[in-house]
C-alpha cells in the first residue's frame, strides 16, 4: 500500500535526476496549490532545480500527464490545474540512458 | 626484444581484424541466401496444410509456411489464446529493429529471437567490454573486442536459427537514419544518449514506424510506445520537448545501473512489440507484413522504480502537442532536414564535452604529482594541519583531495587521500547565488559554504591537489576554490598577516584526467 497522505497535504513523488537532485523520492506538500505556482514552490525549496531539472520534465497530477505550458495539449477550461488534499503529483525528468 | 613482441602483437592483431572482417561479409552473404532460399521454398516437403477456413471470398489462399520445427518451437506460445498459428505467422512476417545491442537491447533481441520475429536488425557501432556483462547478457567475456552486433548475433543465432539476422554495425546518424529505418516494420530504441533518443523519435515519425523507447538509470526506468505507424500521434518531443540539461546526463559508467533493472526494461519492449505485432499485424498473400486501422488506444508511459515499495506505475500521456516540432501541423524538423544533416542533435542537447577550464599552470599531470609531489612531500589529512599548523610552503606538505561522492571513495582511493564530495561543493554554489533563500535550519557546522572555506583559512600554505574520476568535476572544483580566493581577497581591506587567505596561496592543482589516469601511473589501482 502507498504511504498514507496527511491530512491538508498532497503527495509529490520524484523520479530519476528529480530524485538525486533532492534525495528523496517522494514527500508531501500541504494543499491546494496551483500547478502554475508549483515549480516556483520547489524552487524555493531546492534552489536550482528548476533549471538543472523541472524544465525538461513531464509532470503528472493523479497518474495523467499535465502541460504546465502556455500552449499544450489539454484544455485548459476542462483540465483541472489545482493540486488538491491527496492528490499525486509526479515529476519525470527524461532518462536516456539504457 | 621487447618491440619486435610488440611488432608481433600488432600484426597478429591487424590480421585478426582483417579475418574477423571477412568472416562477418561471408556471414552475411549467407544470410542474404538462406533468406532467398526460404522464399522458394514455402511448398517444402514438411509444410504442415492449414486446417482452418483461410478461404478468402470463397477462393483457396496460399497454405501458411510453418515447418514441424516451428511448431516445436513456438508451441506453447502458439497455445495462448488469442495468438494460435496466424498469431505466429504475424510475427513470422514482422521486420524489428533493435537500435543498440547493450543493456536495453541484449534482453529485447533474445526474446524476440526466441519467439520467432522473422527479420532482426541490430545497429550498434561499438565492441564488447569487460563492464557491460553484469547487464548485457547476450554478451560473455570470450567476446571482449568483438563487434557488439557480431556477440549478438552468433548467440542469437544459435538461440533460433530460423530468423534473418541483419548487422548495422554502425551508429545511427541524421544522414542514415531513414534509410536504415526504411526496411523494418516496427523500431526498438535500445540506445543510452539523449541525442540518439531525439533522432530515432524524429525519424521514425518521418517514416512513420511503431516506435519502442524504454531507457534505464541505476535503479529506474521507463517505457513508452509511440504508435508513429498511424495518424495523430504524439512523439517522443510531444512528451520531452526540450532536453536534459548536460549535467543531467550521466551515462552508465557515471551514475551506476543495476542489471536486472535494465533487463526488466528491455524484456518490456520485447512484450510490446509482439503484443503490437499479435494485436494489430497482419501480412498480406505476399507475405508483407502491414498494420490494421489504428485502435483506440490511450498512450501511457510506464515507470520503474525498482527499489520502491511499489515498483511500478502507468502514467497516462498527452495527445499531441499542438506546438510540436516535429508532428504538429507546422513542424520544423522535416524529411529534408535530416537527410541534408543540417539537425544537429549535440547541440540541440548540449552535449557535455570533456572540459578544460583551468590554465596549463593550475593543472598537473598524474605521473608529474606521483613523481615529484608523492615522492617528495608529506601527505597530510585536515585533523594533521589542525594539531600542528604550518606557516610555510617550505615543508612540502600537501593535502589531496576526492571530489568523488562517499560510495565511489569506499570502493577505492589513493592512499592518504581525502574525500570532498562534489555535491557539497554544488550545495554550497547554490548558496552563494543571492537568489536563494537561506536556509534558517543550517547550523554553522552543517553549511557546505562555510565547510568549504573553513578549508581555505585552516591550511592556507598546504598544497592542495584536486582529483576525481575523468578529471572533469576535479576542475570545477579548483575553478571554485579560487573564485573564492579571489573573493576573499576583494573583500579584505588590508593584508592579514594572520589571515592566510589574503595571501596569494594559489597552491590548487587539479589532476588531469582524474584517477583514469592514475591508474596507468600505479597499475595496482582499479579501474572501474
Amino acid at each position: 500500500m502507498p504511504e498514507k497522505t496527511p491530512p491538508g497535504h498532497f503527495h509529490i513523488l520524484y523520479f530519476a535526476s528529480a530524485s538525486t537532485f533532492i534525495g528523496k523520492t517522494a514527500e508531501t506538500f500541504p494543499a491546494p496549490i496551483n500547478l502554475e505556482d508549483l515549480y516556483d514552490y520547489l524552487e524555493g525549496k531546492y534552489p536550482g532545480i528548476k533549471e538543472k531539472v523541472l524544465n525538461s520534465c513531464a509532470v503528472t497530477l493523479n497518474l495523467h500527464y499535465v502541460d504546465l505550458q502556455d500552449v499544450g495539449a489539454h484544455d485548459r477550461e476542462s483540465f483541472p490545474r489545482i493540486v488538491k488534499e491527496g492528490d499525486e503529483v509526479g515529476i519525470i525528468p527524461p532518462v536516456s540512458s539504457g | 626484444m621487447a618491440q619486435s613482441r610488440l611488432t608481433s602483437i600488432a600484426s597478429l592483431e591487424s590480421t585478426i581484424a582483417s579475418l574477423e572482417q571477412n568472416l562477418r561479409q561471408l556471414k552475411n552473404d549467407l544470410e542474404t541466401l538462406k533468406a532467398q532460399d526460404r522464399d522458394q521454398q514455402a511448398s517444402v516437403q514438411d509444410v504442415v496444410p492449414d486446417l482452418t477456413d483461410n478461404t478468402l471470398d470463397g477462393n483457396q489462399i496460399t497454405p501458411p509456411s510453418l515447418g514441424l520445427e516451428e511448431y516445436r518451437r513456438y508451441g506453447r506460445q502458439m497455445i495462448l489464446p488469442g495468438f494460435g498459428l496466424p498469431g505466429q505467422l504475424k510475427l513470422k512476417h514482422a521486420k524489428v529493429l533493435i537500435v543498440g545491442a547493450g543493456g536495453l537491447g541484449c534482453p529485447a533481441a533474445v526474446y524476440l529471437a526466441g519467439a520467432g520475429i522473422g527479420t532482426i536488425g541490430l545497429v550498434d557501432g561499438d565492441t564488447v567490454e569487460l563492464s557491460n556483462l553484469h547487464r548485457q547478457i547476450i554478451h560473455a567475456s570470450d567476446k571482449i573486442g568483438t563487434k557488439k552486433v557480431e556477440s549478438a548475433t552468433s548467440y542469437l543465432r544459435r538461440l533460433n536459427p530460423k530468423p534473418a539476422y541483419i548487422e548495422h554495425p554502425y551508429h545511427l546518424t541524421p544522414t542514415n537514419a531513414l534509410d536504415v529505418f526504411h526496411n523494418y516494420d516496427v523500431i526498438l530504441d535500445c540506445t543510452d544518449h539523449p541525442t540518439s533518443r531525439y533522432l530515432i523519435s524524429d525519424a521514425a515519425q518521418l517514416c512513420r514506424k511503431m516506435l519502442i523507447t524504454a531507457s534505464a538509470t541505476k535503479t529506474d526506468g521507463q517505457l513508452m510506445s509511440l504508435c508513429h505507424n498511424w495518424d495523430n500521434q504524439p512523439c517522443y518531443r510531444c512528451i520531452f520537448p526540450k532536453p536534459p540539461s548536460s549535467e543531467n546526463v550521466q551515462s552508465c559508467s557515471e551514475s551506476g545501473i543495476l542489471g536486472p533493472a535494465v533487463g526488466v526494461m528491455g524484456t518490456l519492449m520485447a512484450v510490446e512489440a509482439i503484443k503490437h505485432i499479435m494485436q494489430f499485424g497482419a501480412y498480406n498473400p505476399d507475405g508483407e507484413f502491414y498494420w490494421e486501422s489504428s485502435p483506440a488506444l490511450t498512450p501511457t508511459l510506464l515507470l520503474y522504480s525498482a527499489f520502491e515499495n511499489v515498483p511500478f506505475r502507468t502514467t497516462y500521456r498527452t495527445k499531441q502537442r499542438k506546438d510540436c516540432a516535429l508532428c504538429s501541423s507546422n513542424p520544423s524538423i522535416t524529411r529534408q532536414s535530416l537527410e541534408s544533416g543540417s539537425m544537429d542533435y549535440e547541440v540541440f542537447c548540449g552535449v557535455r564535452v570533456p572540459i578544460n577550464i583551468l590554465p596549463d599552470h593550475q593543472r598537473i599531470s598524474a605521473q608529474t604529482f606521483n613523481d615529484q609531489v608523492r615522492n617528495g612531500s608529506k601527505c597530510i589529512t585536515l585533523d594533521d594541519e589542525k594539531e600542528s599548523p604550518c606557516k610555510s610552503t617550505s615543508n612540502k606538505s600537501y593535502i589531496l583531495l576526492d571530489v568523488r561522492e562517499p560510495q565511489d571513495f569506499a570502493m577505492c582511493s589513493i592512499a592518504g587521500s581525502v574525500n570532498l564530495p562534489f555535491s557539497l561543493i554544488q550545495k554550497a554554489k547554490a548558496k552563494q547565488d543571492p537568489e536563494q533563500r537561506a536556509e534558517p535550519s543550517d547550523k554553522p557546522e552543517t553549511d557546505p559554504l562555510r565547510k568549504l572555506q573553513g578549508l581555505l583559512h585552516d591550511i592556507p600554505h598546504v598544497n592542495k591537489y584536486f582529483v576525481c574520476r575523468y578529471g572533469n568535476d576535479s576542475q570545477l572544483a579548483v575553478r571554485y576554490f579560487l573564485d573564492l580566493l579571489d573573493e576573499g581577497k576583494r573583500k579584505s581591506a588590508s593584508v592579514d598577516e594572520e589571515d592566510g587567505m589574503a595571501e596569494d596561496n594559489r597552491v590548487i592543482w587539479d589532476i588531469e584526467g582524474g584517477l583514469r589516469a592514475w591508474s596507468k601511473v600505479d597499475p595496482t589501482f582499479p579501474e572501474y
